[in-house]
């Protein structure tokens, strides 16, 4: 594998540099080919150094990287010269140069612009983020996988890229070993380094670094406040139409760094840049030609979409052998997660229950309006005024690739930006918290809400989050018009009372105990728990969710009758949002078992569950008087 | 391909400005831009646009070759106006600025110097761009679809396109050198520089013969009032949002406007431009990094400014032949009310009413009083029963509309507010959401919640279309002709049947009585209907989509464009049905009397007939009103009150609709004894009279042969051999 990288990185310079005059013109499809089937082996991807775990100055440029990220805009198509003539100012001679895969034309020719045999092409750039809210343990298993042997599945504590960075520049056929002893040295001090190739890859690392001292930072753009990770430029050559916004994708491309780039944005008011002499103003500029170090420029070679990004799983999961063989001990691993998330729910297991069926939820299909397979739990009763909602939320980020606490409280809602608004002036979309990955969990904490008023961006706020669980989507405001984007968050209400959203389902907490001291009885709780065992819980949570599910002629036929029985009785028992709702809780019920259609069995217990649930609303009420 | 010949190309167009006419009603020829290059010549015009259509008309070939190449085409045109100037010139031209000054007074220069010893250096002649004071542009032709911003690619670069969006910005206009003028301080001599490029690099050294060869070294300096600067001004549009693909984020495209096609638009209009697609030349260090780079303009020729329904009739106007047979097969009425909102089971009479109200009636203005055409349709109903599901989705269908819902707004939000503008101190009025909703509909959910005042706030919308402000010393009235759609819970939340209609539902009757429809939605159960619900929800969950009905829900685009059709239509009620529908209002008014009706019925329930058959004759595109909808209008209208009152019915004994059609008949012949005063010929009723009579209150013409059947085996009545009278016995 050692080889498979060095080989395919030179072949990728060698690519870079080819000149399409001497080669058949299905030269290029035929190379992308071999190298999409080289990366389909999951041995030779986790050699392919990834953006996520080693910072951009570590990377060589030109060369093949991996990148697992998220989709936060598309900027306008971008016009380039996919084939361009070079003169070589001493010999005269002209010579045709692919335009693909790079941004700048090499150094020590002189692009000839008035050729006839030039050829303008067109790309696409994506605007991409790390995944938002991905959890640390992803991270880390992710990490170590590309770092280890794939077969070894053993979360690393430490994050140490210079250990990393060794790991694979030690495969570099030209490293010498002098050059080494300095490389090591480099990493204690940065800067100190006297190596001219060092220098030339630290270059614009140090240069954006001063120009950010004197000018304001760049804002990355990030959908959740608080994240880190390297923002990239991903330019997509081929097939873009197939990649919508907030997609999660793992892309093979070419690390583009050139310190060029960053001139453009940096020498703004210097005179060798005219700002006439572009279509984009100073703003626009800033916003999509960033510092490369700061945002580095990714050439496509490849990409999947994702439809999960927990490590433990292959990328693909459909029925892979791997899940087949683990839905056997299904039951257990339910039983074993039932067991501990009733303790984590001090001693609720209705609860629990609930909360599994909405941490494997999804939104499954979608007729016209009305999506199908939402599940949003509200879990009320939780102690106002203690950390508790917090400890639940640190336990459900465990078993979860990615997940966001929105303390709802009422500074945050009046000033934090949910849905995504369009700047014209940079032309761009800033992000906003609810522009989440597809299966992210939102976690809303209304515990934190207090009496006060709300502004106007508070009231739009609200609603926002209403008509994300109403109907899964956001409206996504374009200024003079609003775009619908269609989601698929799972959002997990914490209220003291009933919540003010609105909600598939109402679970009140009746904690069983009460322990003194809550912080330490929660993590006691995680740390008896094995680390295989977690993983077990992740593959669990996961896996599920990609599982087909269907109901058969025969049961429809029993749930129907039962359903005019139910209303025969009393009209009020039941009304088609029951129905509806009963119907989602019978399909996660029997999904969490690993059972792909529905029993009669699971349905009666389907039935019991909710009358269980009602009941103790219902016992609420009475107890409240005046809770809705 | 052998290079092709320009110079042939410009006489073709010289040829075509010159021989180009069309013909009027009395056969004379109209040479279209003969006369424009007349006011050309006299400075009366600025702009001419060449109409593509024309041109393939005589030449396709042409046409084809301008798309293909447009800026090169420009050129030969340009050229072809500029020798054709003096031909057309038939007066003395007055200057009408300094710069004509200036290129009358070249001119003569040119005149004087026509020495052959002394022939000008190529350099110091005046370039074609600083003569000419006319601007030419194509307009597209009819053929060429404007296209979708995302689908200009590459391929498209240097070609005429069409492309639509909105305008997101618009900077100033600004003066754009377009030649450049300088004159040496060693000779004087005049020297010219056309600029194509956003920036340029001046010129220093002077050119001309004397300078060089004396290697005087002369400097220039650029001369402002000698140059010649046209406006210039930079859009940026983005694309529409339903040209954009689910998940995509809107393209956008630079557009360069120049001359007489600056200040057309602004932010936020709806434009289709037409324009040459060509890339941004760099100079300098720029293009030095940016080498493999390009940004992209469009080169505006043909700006129009288009509004959203114009918009929308452009659609309508492509209704084929194909599109409307779809619709208007058998049963379409059905299949039109179907096709609101499948995903909700049921409530076909809900969905008709919701059809009729964005069809809309008539609007009548006899002598300056205004009757409304717009229906207001007011949902009540149980919660869960997906009265907000149905306002969505009308707000979603409806071309323009706005959705509150009346917890969240209050009177003025809905109406007008007087703001202070915070820049200049001034008043302004901002319209709320009834304005804005103006010619569309208006959805309030949650009506109920909404506080006394706010309510009254609209009753004035509801009646007069118009908002009448009067504060802060603005007085003036706003149209709103909007139709209003409501939904609201009864008032304890849940219908209670103990409880009477009035108390149940505690709207004042001023507001009751200014809805059209009033619809309770009860949560009933009922094992028929609760089975097919169950059937049709099960079916969701199991299949991911709708269950198969009898026919496919038609789609929101196509609704939208023959919604748009229909209101084009103003149907009117003939003479002939008048006294049919003055009959069966009073026969209204007068069961209202013995039923001691709660829904008040007023002379607006009889406008409201009328609104809702004239909008029936809409829908079925024809112009006048026939019996058929006006039964169809109050059957709707018995409907909708039996949905108010079937709980009381049901409370007693249930009658069934045969025994009720017996009454009614006998009723009917009752009156005709009395109306006519023929004693002992009585109790013969006319068929077609006594089906009417059924139709109008609810009942189907089937249901009416069965009763009629039914009563003929009891020998209650006698019907004649032709089925056309009912005779008692």
């Amino acid at each position: 594998s050692t080889q498979f990288y060095k080989w395919l990185n030179h072949l990728m310079s060698l690519h870079v540099q080819t000149k399409p005059s001497n080669c058949s013109p299905d030269w290029e499809t035929k190379v992308l080919e071999y190298f999409k089937e080289k990366l389909k082996d999951n041995e030779a991807a986790s050699w392919v150094p990834s953006l996520n775990d080693v910072p951009v100055h570590y990377l060589k440029a030109n060369s093949l990287v991996k990148f697992r990220c998220f989709i936060q805009d598309m900027f306008d198509p971008e016009f380039y010269m996919g084939v361009y003539e070079t003169v070589d100012p001493s010999s005269k001679s002209k010579v045709l140069r692919s335009g693909k895969y790079k941004d700048v034309a090499e150094c020590g020719h002189q692009v000839d612009l008035n050729t006839k045999n030039a050829v303008t092409l067109e790309r696409q750039t994506f605007y991409c983020v790390p995944i938002p809210g991905e959890s640390p343990w992803v991270k880390e298993i992710s990490f170590s996988y590309s770092c280890s042997n794939p077969a070894r599945v053993v979360p690393s504590t430490s994050y140490a890229p210079c250990r990393h960075k060794r790991s694979y520049e030690e495969d570099e056929d030209m490293e010498t070993q002098p050059h080494k002893q300095k490389e090591q040295l480099g990493t204690t001090d940065i800067h100190g380094s006297g190596d001219p190739k060092r220098l030339e890859t630290e270059a614009p690392s140090s240069l954006s670094n001063a120009a950010s001292g004197c000018s304001s930072p760049l804002d990355l753009n990030f959908p959740l406040p608080g994240e880190k990770g390297p923002a990239c430029l991903v330019k997509v050559y081929e097939e873009w139409e197939l990649f919508k916004v907030n997609d999660i994708l793992e892309v093979y491309g070419i690390l583009s760094v050139d310190p060029v780039l960053s001139v453009i944005s940096e020498d703004k008011d210097s005179s060798l840049v005219d700002p006439m002499d572009c279509t984009e103003s100073v703003e626009e500029q800033r916003v999509h030609c960033p510092p490369a170090s700061l945002v580095p420029r990714l050439h496509m070679l490849y990409a999947h979409r994702l439809q999960h990004n927990n490590p433990l799983l292959p990328p693909a999961a459909s029925e892979g052998q791997s899940s087949s063989g683990f839905l056997n001990d299904v039951v257990s691993v339910r039983g074993e997660l039932l067991g501990y998330l009733t303790h984590v729910l001090l001693g609720d297991a209705l609860a629990a229950e609930y909360l599994i069926l909405h941490l494997i939820s999804t939104v499954y299909a979608r007729r016209d309006v009305l999506p199908l397979g939402k599940f949003t739990l509200n879990l009320s009763g939780c102690p106002h005024n203690s950390t508790y909602t917090e400890q639940l939320y640190r336990v459900i980020q465990q078993l979860i690739p990615s997940s966001f606490r929105l303390g709802m409280s009422l500074h945050n809602m009046n000033n934090l930006r949910l849905v995504p608004r369009k700047d014209y002036t940079a032309n761009r979309l800033l992000s906003g918290v609810l522009q989440l990955a597809p299966n992210t969990s939102l976690f809303l904490d209304e515990t934190q809400l207090e009496q006060g008023q709300l502004d106007s961006t508070g009231v739009r706020n609200i609603t926002a989050l209403g008509n994300l669980i109403s109907w899964q989507k956001v409206d996504y405001d374009f200024n003079y018009h609003q775009m619908e984007f269609p989601c698929n968050i799972n959002v997990l209400i914490a209220s003291e009372g009933k919540s003010l959203l609105p909600c598939d389902c109402h679970v009140r907490l009746q904690p069983q105990l009460a322990p003194p001291n809550l912080e330490q009885y929660i993590s006691t709780i995680q740390v008896s728990l094995s680390p295989s065992l977690l993983n077990k819980f992740r593959i669990y949570l996961s896996l599920l969710r990609t599982l087909d599910y269907s109901i058969s002629e025969e049961v429809t036929k029993a749930v129907e009758d039962d359903f005019v029985e139910m209303r025969k009785d009393d009209p009020q028992s039941i009304s088609a949002e029951d129905l509806h709702r009963l119907l989602v809780v019978a399909r996660l019920l029997s999904l969490s078992v690993g059972h792909t259609t529905l029993s009669r069995d699971r349905w009666m217990r389907a039935k019991h569950l909710e009358t269980l649930r009602t009941n103790r609303t219902e016992q609420q009420k009475c107890v409240n008087g005046n809770e809705p | 391909m052998p290079p092709k010949d320009y110079f042939a190309e410009k006489e073709k167009c010289k040829k075509f400005l010159q021989e180009f006419y069309t013909e009027d009603e009395s056969g004379k020829k109209v040479f279209k831009y003969g006369a424009q290059l007349v006011s050309l010549a006299h400075r009366e015009q600025v702009a001419l646009h060449l109409d593509l259509d024309d041109v393939a008309e005589e030449d396709p070939e042409l046409v084809e070759s301008i798309c293909e190449n447009t800026k090169r085409y420009v050129g030969l045109f340009a050229d072809a106006v500029h020798e054709l100037l003096p031909e057309y010139r038939q007066k003395e031209v007055v200057a009408k600025d300094s710069l004509d000054v200036y290129i009358e007074h070249r001119l003569m220069m040119e005149e004087r110097s026509r020495d052959p010893s002394d022939m000008r250096d190529r350099r110091n002649q005046y370039p074609a761009e600083l003569m000419r004071r006319f601007e030419l542009y194509f307009r597209p032709p009819s053929t060429a679809k404007p296209r979708v911003l995302r689908d200009v690619r590459a391929e498209s670069i240097g070609q005429l396109v069409t492309v639509r969006g909105i305008v997101t910005r618009a900077t100033e206009v600004k003066p754009m050198m377009a030649v450049a003028t300088y004159t040496c301080d060693q000779c004087g001599a005049e020297t010219y520089q056309p600029i194509q490029s956003p920036s340029f690099m001046p010129l220093i050294m002077c050119p001309s013969q004397e300078c060089v060869t004396n290697k005087s070294g002369g400097r220039l300096y650029l001369q402002t009032r000698g140059s010649k600067f046209v406006k210039f001004q930079e859009l940026r549009i983005q694309e529409h949002s339903d040209q954009v693909p689910v998940g995509h984020i809107p393209r956008s495209m630079t557009i360069y406007a120049r001359g007489e096609n600056t200040r057309v638009a602004q932010p936020g209009d709806h434009v289709a431009v037409c324009g040459v697609f060509l890339p941004l030349l760099r100079t300098g260090f720029r293009q030095a990094v940016q080498g493999l780079l390009s940004d992209t303009y469009l080169e505006a020729h043909c700006i129009t400014l288009l509004n959203k329904t114009e918009d929308d009739e452009l659609g309508a106007q492509e209704l084929s032949e194909e599109e409307l047979r779809q619709i208007t097969e058998e049963n379409f009425y059905e299949k039109l009310a179907g096709s609101i909102a499948p995903e909700i089971y049921g409530h076909e009479d809900v969905k008709k009413a919701l059809l009729l109200l964005l069809v809309g009636g008539v609007q009548q203005a006899p002598k300056g009083m205004k009757i409304r055409g717009n229906i207001n349709i007011c949902l009540m109903g149980d919660p869960g029963v997906a009265k907000s599901q149905l306002l969505c989705y009308i707000d979603r269908l409806a071309p323009r509309s706005q959705y509150t819902t009346g917890r969240g707004s209050s009177g003025v939000g809905l109406t007008a507010a007087v703001m202070r503008d915070p820049l200049t101190g001034e008043m302004t009025l901002e319209g709320g959401a009834l304005v804005l909703a103006d010619l569309g509909v208006c959805c309030i959910d949650e009506f109920d919640k909404m506080a006394d005042a706010d309510r009254t706030a609209i009753h004035e919308v509801m009646e007069q279309q118009t908002i009448s402000i009067a504060k802060a010393g603005i007085m003036t009235s706003l149209n709103a002709r909007c139709s209003i759609l409501a939904a609201a819970n009864p008032a304890y939340g849940r219908y209670n049947p103990r409880k009477s209609v009035e108390q149940n539902i505690q709207l004042p009757a001023a507001l009751l009585s200014r809805f059209d429809l009033l619809w309770l939605i009860q949560d009933r159960p009922d094992p028929d209907a609760d089975l097919r619900l169950a059937q049709h929800i099960t079916y969701v969950h199991q299949h991911c989509r709708q269950p198969p009905t009898h026919f496919t829900p038609i789609d929101m685009k196509l609704m939208r464009r023959y919604i748009a059709l229909c209101q084009r239509r103003q149907p009117v009620v003939p003479e002939s049905l008048a006294n049919y529908i003055t009959a069966a209002y009073v026969e209204m008014r007068k069961e209202a009397r013995v039923n001691k009706d709660t829904t008040f019925t007023s002379a607006r329930t009889l406008l409201s007939i009328l609104r809702l058959s004239t909008a029936l004759a809409r829908l079925r595109l024809v112009d006048t009103v026939e019996k058929e909808d006006v039964n169809e209008a109050m059957r709707l209208m018995e409907m909708s009150k039996d949905s108010l009152q079937a709980d009381k019915s049901s409370s007693t004994r249930t009658q069934r609709p045969a025994d009720v059609i017996f009454s009614l008949v006998r009723e009917l012949a009752s009156e005709g004894v009395a109306g006519r005063g023929r004693g002992g010929a009585g109790g013969v009723v006319r068929l077609a009279d006594a089906e009417q009579r059924c139709v109008s209150r609810g009942f189907t013409p089937a249901q009416f042969q069965a009763a009629l059947d039914e009563y003929e085996e009891l020998n209650v009545w006698q019907i004649n051999q032709a089925r056309t009278r009912i005779t008692f016995v």
